[in-house]
């Protein structure tokens, strides 16, 4: 294994709330796992068993009570732009246009402008937003954000893409769409995904391997490799296999 | 991007022109009535008699100049330093914890009152009528900044964090944009508050100005002096204001939410 190749250890790790007046709230109780490099992995659980926060410590933007996050044998200590983040919100930059917000990463690590340019374009093509470069947020739909999203922290090649819900406040119809996007653009270039969701068909339809979280505090009810083989058909979601899959994770989230 | 349409057309200013020719209209019977005091209420065509002498002579020409020197002068220092201290406030807690509850116990007193201690200290000079000004402008103008750089959604700086910029540029990129729309909301109520205090400073302590120029027609019953200067110091503050807007509308336009 190279030493950037986007693998995670979260080791003994806990986190604990200080509340004025009130016990502390532990969120996440002494959780240990391993991501490996190029995997896609979720992670499910009911809301408030600490899943995102387990994901924003990964991202560097929360520091765990106890234990400590490796990222290819590193402790993750802040935001760097090893860690890609996709939010729940949007968070497309309304002030910028398409094309700046997906050049953003590697300007910010100093690339000359034309090769900026030049990557900022490979994605937005890649993301299907042709023709739409030189937009602003709010010309653009809910589903065409996410791309956006997408693109700007693909184009910044971190080392693992972190999401938090992503596609959860989009439609139903969208939210599929986006998942086969996600799936196409992952497959044509692999990297370390942790995917937090509330979805168990979302987690599955994704990932190589679902990890599902029990109610706070959040400890690993099971963690389970996915059978199904790759490149996956949307259809693959009313499957015999993949429906015995959801039926077996199903009662284990709700145990 | 779809194109609005320019403010000089369409219904909307055919409406606001409207209702003020009806005022005009109005005045204009009432002040041609054959019993009106023509002294107390003279009539538009006196009034634009006024205008048009007052500018052949040179004495509105002057008084305008002396004004808006002023006007500029204390309200572009008073927004430059607003917008310094107040962005440095909203980004770094020490400094806000530092400066807010000076800036919070002055803001509530109206910039008015400052100028009797003005005149005390500074005396009654060019310096004493900018410094009301400042005060007025920087007041007004600190508070929208400071908010605008708080709403900063954390979002956005996350994101950015995660993207791997730098702390500096995090602040030129983000934080600065993203308080834009605040920052000019500021800057015009500022403007406004700028004309008020300007005008009240100049009444009380001046020999040159458009403030000047009003008290001058109180004191010899020159109403139609009076007027005039109230229409010239409305068309100054209305187009500096729509300049404003315009540059508000240019670089904040993402913002729209229409």
């Amino acid at each position: 294994m190279s030493a950037e190749s986007g693998a995670l250890a979260v080791e003994g790790v806990s986190h604990v709330f200080e509340r004025v007046n009130q016990p502390d709230l532990t969120v996440l109780d002494r959780i240990s796992l391993s991501i490996e490099q190029n995997s896609f992995v979720s992670l499910v659980g009911p809301s408030g068993c600490g899943k995102s926060t387990l994901l924003r410590m990964m991202a560097g933007l929360e520091h765990p009570t106890t234990g400590r996050i490796l990222l290819d044998g590193r402790t993750v200590e802040g935001p760097t732009a090893s860690t890609g983040m996709v939010f729940q919100q949007d968070a497309v930059f309304p002030w910028m246009t398409v094309q700046k917000n997906v050049e953003y990463g590697p300007r910010s690590r100093g690339l000359p402008r034309a090769e900026c340019a030049r990557i900022a374009e490979q994605w937005i093509r890649l993301v299907g937003l042709d023709g739409f470069a030189s937009s602003y947020s709010r010309e653009l739909s809910g589903g065409m954000r996410k791309r956006v999203d997408l693109a700007r922290v693909y184009a910044n090649n971190p080392r693992v893409l972190l999401m938090d819900e992503p596609f959860g406040a989009l439609d139903s119809q969208t939210r599929e769409t986006m998942q086969d996007e996600l799936l196409r653009i992952w497959e044509a270039e692999r990297k370390t995904v942790v995917f937090v969701t509330h979805d168990l068909e979302e987690a599955l339809y994704l990932s190589d391997r679902v990890i599902v979280m029990s109610p706070r505090p959040g400890r690993i009810v099971v963690s389970e490799a996915v059978g199904l083989g790759r490149p996956r058909p949307a259809n693959i979601r009313i499957s015999d296999e993949f429906v015995a899959a959801r039926r077996r994770l199903w009662s284990q989230l709700h145990s | 991007m779809a194109r609005r349409r320019s403010w000089w057309v369409g219904r909307r200013t055919l409406l606001g022109l409207s209702s003020f020719g009806a005022l005009l209209i109005v005045y204009s019977i009432v002040s041609n009535l054959p019993d009106a005091n023509q002294v107390i209420t003279p009539p538009p065509q006196a009034i634009f008699a006024t205008l048009v002498e007052g500018v052949a002579d040179g004495t509105l020409f002057s008084a305008i100049l002396a004004s808006l020197a002023r006007v500029l002068a204390g309200y572009f220092l008073g927004c430059t330093a607003a917008i310094v201290l107040g962005v440095l406030m909203g980004w770094f807690r020490t400094f806000e914890y530092l400066v807010d509850p000076l800036v919070e116990a002055i803001r509530p007193i109206p910039p008015l009152a400052y100028i009797p201690l003005v005149i005390i200290w500074v005396g009654i000079d060019e310096r004493s009528r900018i410094l009301v000004i400042f005060l007025a402008s920087f007041l007004t103008c600190i508070v929208s900044t400071v908010t605008g750089i708080k709403q900063v959604p954390r979002v956005f700086i996350e994101a950015a964090q995660t993207l791997g910029a730098s702390q500096m540029r995090l602040f030129l990129t983000i934080a600065i944009p993203s308080a834009l729309p605040y920052i000019f909301a500021g800057l015009r109520v500022a403007l406004a508050s700028s004309w008020t205090t300007l005008v009240a400073a100049e009444l009380v302590a001046a020999q040159d100005g458009l403030g000047w120029l009003l008290q001058n027609g109180r004191r010899f019953l020159r109403t139609d002096v009076v007027m005039a200067g109230v229409v010239v110091i409305g068309v100054l503050a209305f187009s500096m204001d729509r300049g404003l807007r315009y540059l508000q509308r240019r670089w904040t336009r993402w913002a729209d939410v229409r």
